[in-house]
């Protein structure tokens, strides 16, 4: 559960500013390294890594709460963000679906916030201008993408694909929101 | 982990039936003037029929067949890795073809963009041909030539086929993905997934009043 909570914490650094995704990556740089299937085991007492898909999807619902809070600051980019978040809504389902076919429970969209000290919870903060408010989505979709991608090498084949398929969805709404 | 469930499950799913385009069956009618494409496409002719290939939108919506007596094995997971790399292949094969009939008939405010796509595809087609001689097969040829989903005569029809090609190798790539254990192909079938995502998103922007973007590149199942 510590590995969740750290891991939302990334997540969370991501979403505040663009540094998630160097964070991200340099996870997913790691863990070949550290991981190498059947490798050496670095010692019989491990237990095995958490269900990275928890995480993902509360942060998926934190990107929605991210957009519908830039909508309800700045209307005028409902139109433009309006793909973009029919598509996360979607992917909160997808991850779900996956998490109850897993039988483990996922949560709630309130318990999603971490207690962690980055402080996640309540109402995402929003820029004061659409340019930067955009700047944050891009940024977001970024990390988030670069988060999926490597959920996705990881995961096994049934998740795997509605992992990545998610991420290049999140590359493409940085195309979008340019 | 749920390593075992997975595999399972993907062993039912339906491979991708889609290809970018289908290969061109019994030609009758010529698509005019498509040279231009023709010469850039070495072995690869004009498009002699027009048909729509998009029956395979049902694929991934298979129900998951019941595989669970069949442990997986390290044969049969290499073997399917090798399906979905030469389905990948033909994809790219195909999307290179499409291009050459796209550059056609876009503006030359567009060619660049074009060329850069054709260009990425030809790498990502070398590439994965490389990648299906290590696993120790034999890569797909391209066809002599493909059939277009729908007829191409103008600058909308061009970007809408270059949508069709993107997503098209988007499904390949993304079944790629799951149907290989393989951390690198992963990575390679991950990023070549994400890039077709991207550029269909490119080509929608630029054909008006449509939704750029979709919320599962490639599918979902």
């Amino acid at each position: 559960m510590a590995a969740v909570v750290t891991r939302r914490r990334v997540l969370a650094s991501g979403l505040a500013g663009g540094l998630g995704l160097l964070g991200l990556l340099g996870t997913a740089a790691c863990t070949p390294d550290g991981a190498p299937g059947t490798g050496g085991t670095p010692s019989p007492t491990v237990p095995p890594p958490p269900d990275p898909l928890p995480a993902e999807l509360a942060d998926e619902e934190r990107l929605l709460a991210l957009y519908d809070a830039v909508t309800a600051r700045h209307p005028a980019l409902r139109p433009r963000l309006a793909a973009p978040r029919a598509d996360h809504a979607q992917h909160v389902d997808a991850l779900r679906r996956l998490l109850d076919a897993s039988g483990t429970a996922a949560p709630r969209s309130s318990d999603a916030p971490s207690s962690g000290p980055t402080g996640t919870a309540g109402p995402p903060r929003v820029a004061a201008t659409p340019p930067a408010a955009l700047a944050a989505l891009r940024a977001a979709e970024r990390a988030a993408a670069g988060s999926r991608a490597a959920a996705a090498l990881d995961a096994p084949s049934d998740r795997a694909g509605t992992l990545a398929s998610i991420s290049a969805a999140e590359a493409t709404h940085v195309v979008v929101l340019s | 982990m749920s390593e075992r469930e997975g595999s399972q499950r993907e062993r039912g799913a339906r491979r991708p039936e889609r290809l970018a385009l289908a290969p061109a069956a019994l030609a009758e009618e010529r698509a005019p003037s498509e040279r231009e494409g023709s010469q850039r496409e070495r072995g690869a002719r004009r498009p002699e029929r027009l048909a729509a290939p998009r029956e395979g939108a049902s694929m991934g919506m298979a129900p998951a067949a019941p595989a669970e007596e069949r442990a997986p094995s390290e044969r049969e997971g290499s073997q399917r890795e090798v399906e979905a790399l030469q389905a990948a292949l033909a994809a790219e094969h195909a999307v290179v073809w499409g291009y050459g009939v796209v550059g056609a008939r876009v503006e030359e405010a567009l060619l660049g963009a074009v060329r850069a796509a054709d260009s990425a595809h030809r790498s990502r087609r070398d590439a994965t041909a490389a990648m299906v001689r290590r696993l120790g097969a034999d890569p797909v040829p391209t066809q002599a030539s493909y059939a277009l989903p729908f007829p191409v005569t103008d600058r909308r029809g061009a970007l809408r086929l270059a949508v069709h090609l993107e997503e098209g190798d988007a499904v390949a790539w993304r079944y790629a993905v799951a149907a290989t254990e393989n951390r690198a192909v992963r990575r390679t079938a991950l990023a070549a997934l994400t890039d077709a995502a991207v550029r269909a998103t490119r080509w929608r922007l630029l054909l008006p009043g449509g939704v750029p973007t979709v919320a599962f590149p490639g599918g979902d199942d």
